[in-house]
């Protein structure tokens, strides 16, 4: 009897122990969860308006939370800003995938968890990032940052539809045109990259060289290794906005495209796809002379596609221009629970000596004005790049005229769009300017049918 | 001795039962139950009544009632265009992984065949891959540029350009078909192995000593012997193929770019989009619509039914007939 007893008891145990673990996988952290329902997110943002901005100073250090994809470079950087300041604050530091950071954005805040307190953004997504009524407005008080630290072209691309800036800049995102100087010398006649961009002022002349190059190499030269290289350049190139107002304007569309077709019927782009292994295996090639290059190219891009390359490389201010590719910036979520921490924290990476300090702890080169002014810190060497400086290039010539686009609601769609339509062009020589014209509007409308025509 | 009244016997009898061994079985089958209404019950009638809404997941919902629907089935193509191509895929691969699992089966389990064991792991190794290899390893293979096919073919002399096996949507389509196949067929290999298994020797012995030859032994015992197996892997493979997502998702992904380049949402021409990837990118990728993307896995599910049900009814009829024959 006794024993049936100890049995029975035994299952109930076991049978609690059971129910309990499972149900304790659905609770989530009640203690650090909003008091809001799921779905209902104006309770959400209503509790967001009325938080206080949290005071960093004195008591215990404060953890900020932080999205990102860069731990062990931000773990130094983090390391020299408490040195440096002083700050009584820890990191959380979050390793999120860079494409996935807008969908893991999207989920937390429709299942009502905690937003960390700074969230990053990469270019591509960052317009639609923006648009969402969920930041912190940092231009205004408690913040009131001081737009004039940051280079002037960053400005559009921090700030949202309603002109509130609610991103801050990291690194420096200018590109122009890198080249092999070998091919350049033998194609082009020269490897100085003053005499190549005054040769190219405009694509025109461009595409007449580059056919010339065509013909010279009996049609194994290319200028460029993708049709996406095109599109990469000119339509960083071109400001006009593609949806102004809930309107699709097609005009800066249909100026790339054109670029685009007449490149590729005129045979001077190779058909390479730039997702692919054989666009990464060109940079070692010497089949293809010009690649879009921005600061963060020669270390992630150039140096691991082409390691023998040292020395090989160029630097010069692309046809009409360079232009802005890539990017990160930090948010701060205005239910954050550490806001002013964070925005101490992001602040100071924009800071002259957050901008110093990062170079000397991780290379990277950030966004404040001021160090750049200093010759010296604006230099930039490259193994790859042999004895020019190209810092020069990116950091000091590309400012004169470096025109982007304001990021829009709309991005994400439009880098879609972009995808397919080049892969279309590019599989496909009977897909003509209009007929490439009509499947990007077609596809806008088609994925965004609130689009007015 | 005391009098009970019938009343309370009846709540006495009630205790007992409850006290007594009645009440285990259902407190057994309690955390399934638990586990059942949070984790799919729930699940569905949340996404039904996220249907009947316009949500991007950030703003508040706005009430549409069958909108959604109406768009889906009437004026976005790629939903249906995403069925389509979804059907194309099952009408491809489900024939190709029942017959070939079935015939390596067989002869997997001649005792003719030494190694058996070897070529079983084999072919049943591609099912444990993961989905990101396989994606890698395929683009690998069937790059337009440097893909090791393209260079086996022009190095016999098959080819003189090289072929856009991934940029052209009915190659890209067979590439996925292959794709599927070579993955599923060692899993269906196995279903059909266990099965022959299980069948007796004496009806081989009985059927060799009627000087059956192996084909008429493979058609009149093996096959009809095996018709449940057949039919669950019918079904089954139906509401697996509208559930095909991973193979043609990690093929036209950016996992070779080294300058982040995005990836090619369905394919070439949405050629490769299938239904679960179209939810998919509706909820989560570029459009954000949480209500469009539920509605269109209602529209899923609808179809998984229809062609469930109608594969059971054909089998049925089948099976019916050949009883009468």
């Amino acid at each position: 009897m006794k024993y049936k007893k100890a049995k029975r008891l035994l299952s109930l145990g076991v049978m609690t122990v059971l129910a309990l673990s499972l149900l304790a996988g659905c609770g989530g952290d009640s203690g650090t969860k909003p008091e809001t329902t799921e779905g209902s997110t104006e309770e959400v943002q209503d509790a967001q308006k009325t938080s206080d901005v949290s005071d960093s100073a004195g008591g215990d250090a404060e953890t900020i939370t932080m999205w990102g994809w860069n731990a062990g470079d931000i773990e130094k950087i983090f390391a020299a800003y408490k040195e440096k300041t002083g700050a009584n604050v820890e990191l959380e530091y979050v390793t999120v995938q860079q494409e996935e950071s807008f969908q893991k954005l999207q989920t937390t805040i429709s299942a009502g968890l905690d937003l960390p307190d700074i969230v990053p953004s990469e270019v591509g997504q960052r317009g639609t990032m923006l648009s969402l009524d969920i930041w912190e407005d940092l231009s205004q008080d408690p913040y009131n940052f001081d737009t004039s630290w940051i280079f002037p072209y960053q400005v559009p691309l921090c700030s949202n539809e309603r002109g509130e800036l609610v991103a801050l800049p990291w690194d420096v995102s200018t590109a122009a045109l890198a080249y092999k100087r070998p091919l350049a010398l033998e194609y082009l006649g020269t490897e100085d990259p003053d005499e190549l961009s005054a040769m190219f002022p405009d694509w025109e002349t461009f595409m007449e060289k580059g056919i010339e190059v065509k013909e010279a190499s009996g049609g194994k030269i290319f200028m460029f290794a993708s049709l996406t290289n095109v599109k990469q350049i000119m339509d960083g190139q071109n400001p006009q906005p593609i949806v102004q107002d809930g309107t699709l304007d097609m005009t800066s569309i249909k100026e790339t495209l054109g670029w685009m077709i007449k490149f590729r019927d005129a045979g001077i782009v190779d058909n390479i796809l730039e997702t692919s292994t054989a666009y990464s295996a060109s940079y070692a090639d010497d089949l293809h002379i010009f690649y879009p290059c921005a600061g963060w190219s020669p270390t992630y891009v150039i140096q691991p596609n082409d390691p023998e390359g040292q020395g090989k490389w160029g630097l010069m201010v692309p046809p009409q221009g360079c232009f802005s590719w890539g990017g990160s910036a930090f948010m701060i979520p205005r239910d954050a629970k550490n806001k002013k921490a964070a925005y101490d924290f992001v602040s100071w990476l924009d800071s002259e000596e957050g901008t110093r300090s990062q170079r000397d702890v991780v290379g990277y080169n950030i966004s404040n004005v001021e160090p750049y002014k200093d010759a010296e810190f604006a230099a930039l060497y490259d193994d790859w790049f042999g004895e020019q400086n190209i810092g020069e290039l990116l950091f000091q010539k590309a400012m004169e005229n470096i025109e982007v686009r304001p990021v829009s609601t709309y991005d994400a769609t439009i880098t879609e769009v972009w995808s397919m339509v080049t892969e279309a062009v590019n599989s496909d020589k009977s897909i003509d300017f209009e007929s490439a014209c009509s499947m990007f509007e077609e596809e806008m409308y088609t994925l965004a049918p609130e689009l007015r025509k | 001795m005391s009098k009970i009244g019938p009343q309370t016997q009846g709540g006495k009898g009630l205790k007992r039962k409850l006290k007594g061994r009645m009440i285990w079985p259902y407190i057994f089958i309690l955390p399934f139950f638990i586990i059942y209404i949070a984790f799919n019950c729930y699940p569905l009638i949340y996404t039904f009544i996220i249907s009947l809404n316009d949500w991007d997941g950030f703003s508040q919902p706005v009430s549409v009632g069958l909108a959604n629907y109406k768009n889906i089935f009437t004026e976005d193509p790629y939903f249906l265009k995403s069925i389509g191509n979804t059907l194309f895929f099952m009408a491809f691969d489900i024939p190709i992984v029942i017959i070939c699992g079935l015939i390596l089966a067989s002869v997997f389990n001649s005792r003719k065949l030494k190694g058996a064991g070897f070529f079983r792991t084999a072919v049943f190794l591609p099912y444990i891959t993961i989905p990101v290899a396989i994606g890698v390893l395929f683009c690998l293979l069937f790059d337009w540029n440097s893909g090791t096919v393209n260079l086996i073919l022009a190095k016999l002399g098959l080819i003189e350009e090289h072929i856009n096996f991934l940029g052209v949507p009915r190659l890209a389509r067979m590439i996925v078909v292959m794709m599927i196949c070579w993955k599923y067929i060692g899993y269906h290999m196995i279903f059909f192995n266990a099965g022959i298994s299980g069948i007796s020797v004496e009806l081989y012995e009985a059927a060799d000593v009627d000087g059956a030859s192996a084909f008429v032994k493979f058609t009149r015992i093996t096959i009809p012997l095996l018709k449940p197996i057949i039919e669950y892997l019918v079904i089954m493979n139906i509401i697996w193929g509208f559930q095909l997502f991973d193979e043609p998702k990690v093929l036209f992904s950016s996992w070779t770019s080294s300058s982040g380049g995005s990836g090619l949402m369905g394919g070439p021409l949405k050629s490769c989009l299938t239904a679960i990837w179209y939810i998919y990118d509706t909820s989560f990728g570029s459009q954000m619509r949480y209500g469009k993307g539920a509605a269109a896995a209602y529209g899923t599910f609808l179809f998984i039914l229809i062609f469930s049900l109608a594969a059971f009814v054909v089998m049925k009829i089948i099976g019916r007939k050949s009883g009468e024959d």
